[in-house]
């Protein structure tokens, strides 16, 4: 088992970070908390619904209009240009590509990336990569960002950095953020943080 | 020294052999994607290498059963056998009633014990089962004689032939009209005669259509996840391995995949082999016993080690372009000068064959060779230019898709096309090749054959048998037509002194008969006329005509679907490779949201784009470079609309079960455990 007994809510606009060693469920526990996962018991609520009553569709729906996701590395299309990589959540919600294109462009351009709006994934730094990366989880205004170890494969400069747009821009859009991280540094800015140890919380400074 | 530089190789071959079987789901499913291909391509191979085998054993056979025959009879050889032929048909298939005479001593046809005493008759089993049938009183009158025996394999062309030895009963002696003595029933009789130039051209092009395409499979197969690859070569360079140690690896890696595919293919090629056995048939036009396609052991053996070979070189070959170092890998790629070379060869190929129909009255004159060579040039580069233009033409139509697209799935898939072009480039390069040499070639048969029919035969309706009376004696012409016109179902005879191809042969020599169209009158009315001659249907005797133009058409076809076929295997190992790839990107854009139909309809695009683009350019220059052609001669051109028709129709079947079949892979993608950082 996985998770156990693990009871958790997040507020609207909360950064909360979820702390543990490797193999305690960390990673799981934002699955399935993002409707990726379904847990085998208990249940995940967002806004008065239960994820586990949804069809697959609307939970695709859901993930599309109200979450963004940040991964440690590997997660834009590798044949897309940045600009393409930011414009897809919002292609797949049925937005013209003009306007789509045009509002990937103006997030890469608040993240300071415009420079590499026309490369794709393969042409770009470490760094570069995962503010793209920020920049597609943000672009449809979502409710809740989840973000795995959005800075585990940068340096610490690097890690600041992004740690500082994706907090800043979550914040002025009224974002909430689930950081599941190991590093203290990146824990530091959240507003809460969950220790989890073994699949079970073992400490909690909210 | 040595037996530390011989175990320091054998170790690095043992890391090559481990790496292509360790790892996770991406890697299992690259190894069982590349053992797949390997696999397909072996059993194409094996079958293909089978056929001029085939054909082989096919002659032998055939020439056995003819024997040494002599044309004309000589009374000082008793002991031949005397034999002549009564032709005819049973529900469109040819019955062949071969009568023999001979004594005692006499050389007796292979599959039988003894000739046949007058009165009987030994018959194939086909040839049995159709007499015994319910419509089998219908040719009954047609084969002579009490069923004695049945012939055996060893004197049947192929299970399916009708065919009968019958004993020369006084009647069928007097329907004996030509004669052929045969000392013995031995292959050494035969001589095999020299191909001729149309036989040549359509022989280069069957074997240029199996072997590109099944050449480019086989590079498409070996180069799976390549990019994967030569990075776990940079980091063998990274721990110390050298160039050469990085070469032997990436050998030893495409060494597993391809030695288990074509173990694979030959160990199922008993269960494959039905399979060939009838596209064989449908090809050549005729049957084939099972066995026939049994390869010989060497080739067999050569095929078992050559496609991993081959497969060693193309891994080998492949890194000559790319720069493996510690720090990473590096690709040489064309400048874009060098691929625009292939779209100006197209044009300056056309340009040509334009000049040469403008300048055609002097060129004419010129002696034939240099006129043919004139021809020849700007023929070979519109092709070759065709061939090269494809993959630029595919690139550039994926970014102009990409750069206006508004659905993700057109997105996705023009941009994949447009990043990693090459191995959907080649195939679909000698799909627009091939096909548009299909085309051209199509034409010029399907034009020939339609010159070549007398306005006669062309005007024969459907349910039409033309019956030749030359046989009959003048006098008794009019009571032999008689005894036509009697047959019910006949409704009317054109009794003529020109036969339908417009030859003279004296008076009431041929008539045309109309029927009713039910096969049975057909049968009715041989049973009166074959005794004299054999009563043609109308397509009968347009097969003379048409026979070896629509042959050749037909082998065209097929060899148009085999390409498609080989095309469709290419872009699906392709595609295949792509997700297995792209595992965790794919699966970040499920986490986003995105509907599994996004994923398809990029599947969709990478395989349609590419097919859609060499179909596309194919037939309007194939159909160009004939009407050229035929101008030049001065002659109407009748393009091939059909077999274009089915050419196409498969192309978008097969895209679409490309599609289905990758469908799997891509569903497979939405597991969240490859989304896990740790």
């Amino acid at each position: 088992m996985a998770l156990a007994d693990v009871s958790l809510s997040l507020l609207e606009g909360e950064i909360l970070a979820i702390l543990g060693p490797s193999g305690s469920g960390k990673s799981t526990l934002l699955l399935c908390l993002a409707g990726i996962l379904h847990p085998d018991e208990g249940e995940v609520w967002f806004r008065d619904r239960s994820l586990s009553s949804l069809p697959d569709a609307a939970r695709s729906s859901l993930r599309r209009r109200e979450f963004g996701f940040v991964f440690q590395l590997g997660q834009l299309l590798p044949e897309l240009t940045a600009v393409e990589n930011v414009a897809l959540p919002l292609l797949l919600d049925g937005v013209g590509g003009r306007e789509a294109r045009s509002c990937a462009r103006a997030l890469l351009d608040e993240l300071g990336v415009l420079d590499v709006a026309d490369k794709r994934p393969g042409e770009m730094s470490a760094g570069q990569s995962q503010r793209v990366a920020v920049a597609r989880a943000l672009v449809g205004e979502p409710a809740v960002v989840f973000a795995d170890e959005p800075t585990g494969a940068l340096d610490s400069r690097n890690a600041g950095q992004v740690m500082d747009l994706l907090v800043g821009a979550a914040h002025a859009r009224g974002a909430a953020i689930l950081l599941v991280t190991h590093d203290g540094d990146v824990a530091s800015r959240a507003d809460r943080r969950i220790l989890l140890r073994d699949g079970r919380i073992a400490g909690d400074d909210g | 020294m040595r037996p530390i530089r011989a175990r320091r190789w054998l170790g690095t071959l043992w890391v090559g052999l481990r790496l292509s079987t360790v790892g996770g789901v991406a890697e299992r499913g690259r190894l069982a994607v590349m053992a797949a291909g390997f696999a397909i391509a072996g059993a194409l191979v094996l079958h293909a290498l089978s056929l001029p085998t085939a054909l082989a054993r096919y002659d032998h056979r055939a020439a056995r059963r003819s024997g040494i025959a002599l044309q004309r009879v000589d009374r000082n050889l008793p002991a031949a056998t005397l034999r002549w032929f009564l032709p005819t048909s049973f529900f469109g298939r040819p019955v062949d009633v071969y009568v023999l005479e001979g004594s005692p001593g006499s050389a007796v046809p292979p599959g039988i014990p003894r000739l046949p005493s007058p009165g009987e008759a030994f018959v194939s089993p086909a040839l049995a089962d159709a007499l015994a049938s319910p419509s089998g009183s219908l040719l009954r009158p047609r084969v002579p004689g009490r069923v004695v025996g049945v012939i055996g394999e060893p004197g049947l062309l192929e299970p399916d032939e009708l065919i009968a030895y019958v004993g020369a009963a006084p009647d069928l002696k007097l329907r004996r009209r030509f004669a052929e003595q045969v000392t013995a029933f031995t292959p050494e009789g035969s001589s095999s005669a020299p191909l001729s130039p149309a036989a040549l051209v359509l022989l280069s092009l069957a074997v240029l259509s199996v072997l590109l395409p099944l050449g480019l499979f086989i590079w498409t197969v070996s180069r799976v996840s390549a990019a994967v690859r030569e990075l776990r070569l940079a980091r063998i360079r990274l721990v110390g391995g050298t160039r050469q140690q990085a070469r032997v690896v990436a050998a030893a890696e495409v060494l597993v995949p391809a030695i288990a595919g074509v173990l694979v293919a030959s160990s199922t090629s008993d269960v494959t082999r039905s399979f060939a056995l009838h596209a064989v048939s449908a090809l050549i036009g005729h049957g084939f016993f099972e066995r026939d396609l049994v390869l010989p052991a060497p080739l067999t053996a050569a095929t078992v080690i050559g496609i991993p070979l081959l497969a060693v070189v193309i891994a080998l070959a492949s890194l000559r372009r790319v720069n493996v170092s510690p720090l990473g890998v590096a690709h040489r790629t064309r400048s874009r000068q060098a691929r625009a070379v292939w779209p100006l060869a197209l044009t300056l190929g056309l340009l040509g064959l334009i000049a040469c129909w403008a300048g055609r009255e002097p060129l004419r004159r010129l002696p034939g060779g240099m006129s043919a060579t004139l021809l020849g040039v700007p023929l070979a580069s519109t092709l070759m230019g065709l061939a090269g233009t494809v993959p630029f033409l595919v690139r550039v139509a994926a970014g102009h898709l990409a750069a206006r697209a508004s659905s993700p799935s057109s997105l996705l898939g023009a941009r994949r096309l447009e990043a990693g072009p090459s191995s959907a480039g080649r195939a679909a390069a000698s799909l627009a090749a091939l096909s548009g040499l299909a085309i051209v070639l199509e034409a010029i048969f399907a034009s020939a054959s339609a010159r070549q029919m007398p306005p006669g035969v062309a005007a024969l309706e459907r349910a039409d048998l033309v019956v030749s009376a030359v046989e009959v004696p003048p006098t008794q012409r009019r009571g032999f037509w008689l005894s036509v016109a009697d047959v019910p179902g006949v409704l009317g005879i054109d009794i003529s002194n020109i036969t339908p191809s417009g030859a003279r042969c004296g008076p009431r020599c041929v008539g045309v008969i109309h029927t009713d169209g039910d096969p049975a009158t057909e049968e009715r009315v041989r049973n009166v006329t074959d005794r004299i001659a054999h009563a043609e249907s109308a397509e009968q005797v347009r097969a003379d005509y048409v026979g070896w133009g629509s042959r050749a058409v037909r082998l065209l076809t097929f060899g148009g679907l085999f390409v498609v076929i080989v095309t469709a295997a290419s872009l699906l190992t392709t595609a295949i490779d792509g997700v297995l790839e792209r595992r965790r990107a794919l699966a970040a854009l499920h986490a986003i949201g995105a509907p599994g139909r996004v994923v398809a309809g990029s599947l969709l695009w990478q395989a349609a784009l590419p097919m859609g683009t060499a179909l596309s350019l194919a037939i309007p220059m194939g159909s160009a470079v004939a009407a050229l052609l035929f101008a030049f001669a001065d002659q109407e051109v009748s393009l091939p609309w059909g077999p274009i028709g089915v050419t196409a129709a498969a192309a978008a079947a097969l895209t679409l079960v490309v599609t289905a079949l990758s469908l799997p892979w891509a569903r497979s993608t939405a597991d969240p455990s490859s989304l896990k950082a740790e």
